[in-house]
């Protein structure tokens, strides 16, 4: 068991405090649930409202009305804690889902960087609980909180092999991390990207262990696990939604083909309102693909040495993790639906990337510009869409600066990287690469 | 490219920018310079454009309007029989007006609200049209001076009959007879939306009739548009009504100024149009309210037409004016979308828009943004990390600040004292003088810094984020919080007139004292000390945000900074002052 009281207390409090707010103040969740900005059509809280009573209530497919975008596992689960319309165990279940994710964050910082002491052992999961954007992501009940746990709770087990010299309980923590992510891609399927970086976090730590013995079989094994266990999960939504394979079109294939014409923080939403039919195939592809476009290149150019260097300082790991949070940022950034609870969950990372702070060149402005998108973003959708004296121009090129803030964040990550890996590990704060 | 790329090696070859960032203050205070020239090169020729129907489908004027003479004898008909109601409760009043419209054969029914006033309304459901949308003639029986509105109601009454008989409209037609054009109107209006049985559909627009003499003709027409929050009706009706009242010969006086200075065109007359433009839009709500403010918020297109004067054109043609308006609207198949949500006219067929004047905005909100980076890199506390206790601290304070003033924000307007606030914030302004907070606080200089630097940058992020929503309040505001910016720290401060300076900026910026100023001077209609309690009810009943923002936005961030200037020099520190600098 990890944590000193001091952190315990923070874990009481916060969960304390989310627990407080679920239970009362639901119209708190219900106006979070109505902003653009904490809920999509895949992870509202009222659409899962509704299947429970279609589930309870009518001998209905869930999937018949259109309404129903979240997987049929995750409403089956849930539905099992929402007894007689009594919300206090679903409250339960969201507010330790927070706990568990911030216990992970402090998990895999103690993995990461075993030199930390004291208090600064635990700022990450403290970061996320008291981050107001987690806080809120939270307290809208949106369902993005599940993928988000397992997609963590998948790092971690990685990252956990890495104490382990038994290879045993090393094959056990692949196995998991291999699960995690098949839940995770199977409730909200970008997570299912990640698994190229992910093998090689794998094969980087494998090489550090075992000293360059073979290690394909480990990520041969992940693999496996992980595919097999998403065609297990996909076979049985088969099986408890009436042997029938129409979630598969309510729940991936609308986000593939955009085809819920809401507006959200995405970068996308906008060229489709109006379009001639016959691009629209093209335009699903290309901005599909181009979620999946930097996946490859970010987890190839960062975890492999650059070969002028000596690279003996580098901690590879760090790097490919780092490619991993990478991955997960362009992610939050081009994915189809996203919300801010997606940009809370990214940027709980951020502080995993402490060596490289000091390189970083304006993050004062990339603050700045998602503190004002944040800020207009409901006001523009208020102007446009309740006062009619805006368009959605206004609210779109709000997002555009929401996006801008997210790329802001990832650049002057990526700089920082390999400004890092350039000095070789030690930094050098005072060395001028470019002119600007 | 090469050219960017040489002006940048010249920049760089003279420190051009270390130069700059050397002297922020100065670009901060140049920027609020640039803010109000560019709102006075506004009226000038050229910046400026001449407004146009953009919508097609309105077409003012074009159909010939028969609200003539014949009406005139029914409409003196009505009104005798009004002049006998006057001194009736609301309730006999209501009855009576009611079955005058079960004469000719309008749904009707009242509104009961014990605590703002009954209001009676009547649908005329139209012939062609399929009933979901409705066009609002709205007369209060008591206009905002507190007169009859007997001129008004027998408009009102008279032009519905006269619409009834009419095949022609697409819309349906409701009229609402309200006790005044504030509470009353307002509680009518969200009854509408949310409880009422008989309504007409979506209103599209609303037209308010004010005719308080009791004369039978009248001089020229004020028109009143500026809604509660900043919002305006859509430029094309506004536009349609002036041309409508031209058209009819009569001439048009907005924001309530002379006919003299509407029609005679030059730059200071078409400046004070557009700053009265801006004052007004600033203080709606808090200022007499013309009954079209009601109508904010909703997707209403909302006029008020205020008949002044006793002799000229005779009553029937005010009465052809909402007729032409009603037809133009008549036509419209969509909601108006065309033309400019946001706009200052600066003569009755002159504009900016939005485009124009936003920038001015712009610079006032990028001017605090900057005096933040100013207070946060021109010192030697900029080596001081961002995690420092300091910034905590500074944030703590934020956080305590804006508790206080959700605490303010919830004083009753019956409560308060206006006379004992403005008074206590003097003293509390000019407190740092004597030695009394010396001993209870102690403000670390690098504190003091990071408050302001967090201050500033808060006020620039609320200024932003009212731009679009509010460019009036959002200007005003900016220029009247300013002079915080101007404050300096103690160990800038040698001499007791520099302190004397700084305490007096800190009470010309003090929200409360600031807008006391601000209405005293320029504002008729409110009386000194009213204005307070004028925004709290306003806030409370009208649904005006005004008091909110200036609470917990502007009083927030004087808080921060009358913090921030309790900071107490230390001899050590001095002597590392004088060193850096």
């Amino acid at each position: 068991m990890i944590g000193g009281t001091a952190l315990q207390s923070i874990l009481l409090v916060s969960f304390l405090l989310r627990l407080t707010l679920h239970c009362h103040y639901p119209n708190l969740t219900f106006g979070l649930d109505d902003l653009v900005e904490f809920s999509s059509p895949m992870t509202s809280y009222k659409s899962l409202l509704e299947s429970f009573f279609i589930l309870n209530h009518t001998s209905n497919n869930l999937y018949d009305g259109g309404l129903i975008h979240q997987q049929p596992l995750l409403i089956h689960v849930l539905s099992f804690f929402y007894v007689d319309n009594n919300l206090l165990l679903l409250s339960i279940i969201y507010s330790i889902v927070d706990i568990i994710i911030a216990l992970q964050l402090i998990h895999i910082n103690m993995i990461l960087f075993p030199n930390d002491t004291g208090s600064k052992k635990y700022l990450p999961g403290v970061l996320y609980l008291l981050n107001p954007i987690c806080l809120l992501s939270n307290v809208s009940k949106s369902t993005i909180i599940f993928p988000n746990l397992f997609l963590i709770l998948s790092f971690k087990f990685i990252l956990s092999s890495l104490l382990q010299n038994l290879n045993s309980s090393n094959k056990l923590n692949i196995i998991s991390a291999g699960v995690s992510l098949a839940i995770s891609s199977y409730l909200s399927f970008y997570p299912i990207y990640l698994i190229f970086p992910i093998c090689s976090v794998i094969y980087n730590i494998n090489k550090q262990i075992t000293n360059n013995v073979s290690n394909t079989n480990y990520i041969g094994l992940f693999i496996i696990v992980t595919l097999s266990t998403i065609i297990g999960l996909l076979v049985l939504s088969y099986i408890i939604n009436d042997l029938n394979w129409n979630f598969i079109e309510n729940t991936y294939l609308v986000t593939f083909s955009f085809k819920k014409l809401i507006p959200n923080l995405g970068l996308w939403w906008y060229l489709f309102i109006e379009m001639f039919e016959m691009f629209l195939p093209f335009y699903h592809s290309v901005f599909n693909l181009f979620v999946f476009a930097l996946i490859l290149p970010f987890t190839i150019r960062f975890s492999s040495y650059n070969k002028q260097n000596t690279g003996k300082n580098i901690n590879l790991i760090l790097m490919s993790f780092w490619a991993l949070i990478l991955c997960l940022g362009w992610i939050t950034l081009t994915k189809a639906y996203p919300t801010v609870s997606d940009f809370g969950f990214f940027i709980s990372f951020l502080p995993f990337f402490k060596p490289v702070f000091g390189y970083m060149k304006y993050p004062i402005l990339s603050v700045l510009l998602f503190l004002h998108a944040i800020v207009l973003s409901p006001i523009f959708y208020h102007i446009w869409v309740n006062l009619g004296s805006g368009n959605s121009n206004f609210f779109y090129a709000i997002s555009l600066v929401y996006a801008l803030s997210i790329a802001c964040i990832m650049i002057d990550l990526v700089w920082s990287i390999l400004r890092f890996e350039f000095d070789d590990g030690k930094p050098n704060y005072n060395a001028r690469l470019t002119q600007l | 490219m090469a050219l960017i790329e040489v002006l940048h090696r010249r920049a760089t070859k003279l420190g051009l920018l270390p130069k700059v960032i050397g002297k922020l203050s100065i670009v901060s205070n140049i920027l609020v310079l640039i803010s109000i020239g560019l709102i006075l090169c506004l009226p000038l020729d050229g910046q400026y454009r001449r407004t146009y129907i953009s919508e097609n489908a309105l077409l003012p004027s074009q159909a010939y309007s028969y609200f003539r003479e014949s009406e005139w004898n029914i409409l003196r008909g009505y009104r005798t029989a009004i002049e006998a109601l006057i001194d009736k409760p609301a309730r006999v009043r209501n009855e009576v007006i009611s079955s005058w419209l079960t004469d000719f054969g309008m749904k009707h029914a009242v509104y009961d609200n014990a605590a703002d006033g009954d209001t009676l309304y009547g649908v005329y459901n139209s012939q062609r049209g399929d009933g979901t949308e409705a066009i609002v003639l709205a007369v209060p029986w008591y206009n905002t001076d507190n007169e009859v509105n007997i001129g008004g109601a027998a408009l009102g009454i008279s032009l519905s009959r006269y619409f009834s008989r009419w095949p022609i409209w697409s819309k349906n037609i409701i009229l609402v007879i309200s006790e005044n054009p504030h509470k009353a109107m307002k509680s009518w209006v969200d009854a509408y939306h949310n409880s009422l049985d008989l309504t007409g559909g979506s209103l599209e627009a609303a037209i308010v009739l004010d005719f308080p003499s009791k004369s039978e003709y009248f001089e020229f027409v004020e028109l009143y548009f500026n809604g509660i929050n900043g919002e305006l009706p859509n430029l094309d009706i506004v536009n349609v009504a002036i041309s409508v009242i031209e058209h009819e010969g009569v001439k048009v006086s907005l924001q309530g100024l002379n006919l003299s200075e509407m029609y005679t065109s030059s730059y200071f007359n078409r400046l004070k149009t557009l700053l009265f433009g801006v004052k007004n839009s600033a203080l709606s709500g808090t200022r007499k309210l013309y009954g079209n403010e009601a109508f904010s918020g909703r997707r209403i297109q909302a006029l008020t037409l205020k008949a002044c004067g006793t002799e000229g054109h005779d009553i029937t043609t005010f009465g052809r004016i909402p007729e032409a308006i009603f037809r133009s609207v008549n036509n419209l198949l969509e909601k108006f979308h065309q033309s400019f949500f946001f706009y200052f006219l600066v003569a009755p067929r002159h504009f900016v828009s939005i485009g124009s004047y936003l920038p001015s905005a712009v610079c006032l909100s990028i001017s605090f943004g900057i005096s933040a980076a100013h207070s946060y890199i021109n010192n030697q506390y900029i080596t001081v990390p961002l995690s420092d206790n300091s910034s905590i601290l500074a944030l703590i304070i934020f956080f305590g600040s804006i508790a206080i003033s959700f605490i303010f924000l919830q004083i009753n307007e019956t409560f308060l004292q206006p006379h004992l606030m403005i008074l206590a914030f003097l003293l509390i302004s000019f407190l740092p003088l004597t030695n009394i907070p010396q001993p209870l606080i102690t403000i670390q200089p690098c504190l003091s810094y990071r408050l302001k630097s967090f201050a500033f940058i808060y006020i620039s992020l609320v200024l932003t984020s009212l731009l679009v929503m509010n460019f009036a309040l959002a200007f005003g505001m900016g220029l009247l919080a300013f002079p915080l910016t101007f404050t300096k720290s103690c160990s800038e401060m040698i001499t007791f007139k520099s302190k004397v300076i700084n305490c007096f900026y800190l009470a010309i910026s003090n929200p409360f004292i600031a807008i006391f100023i601000f209405v005293s001077i320029f504002e008729d209609d409110i009386t000194n000390f009213e204005v307070f309690s004028d925004l709290i009810s306003s806030f409370k009943y009208m649904g005006n945000w005004t008091w909110a923002i200036t609470c917990i936005g502007w009083f927030t961030t004087w808080q921060m900074v009358y913090i921030a200037n309790l900071d107490t020099p230390r001899s050590a520190l001095d002597g590392d002052t004088k060193k850096n600098l």
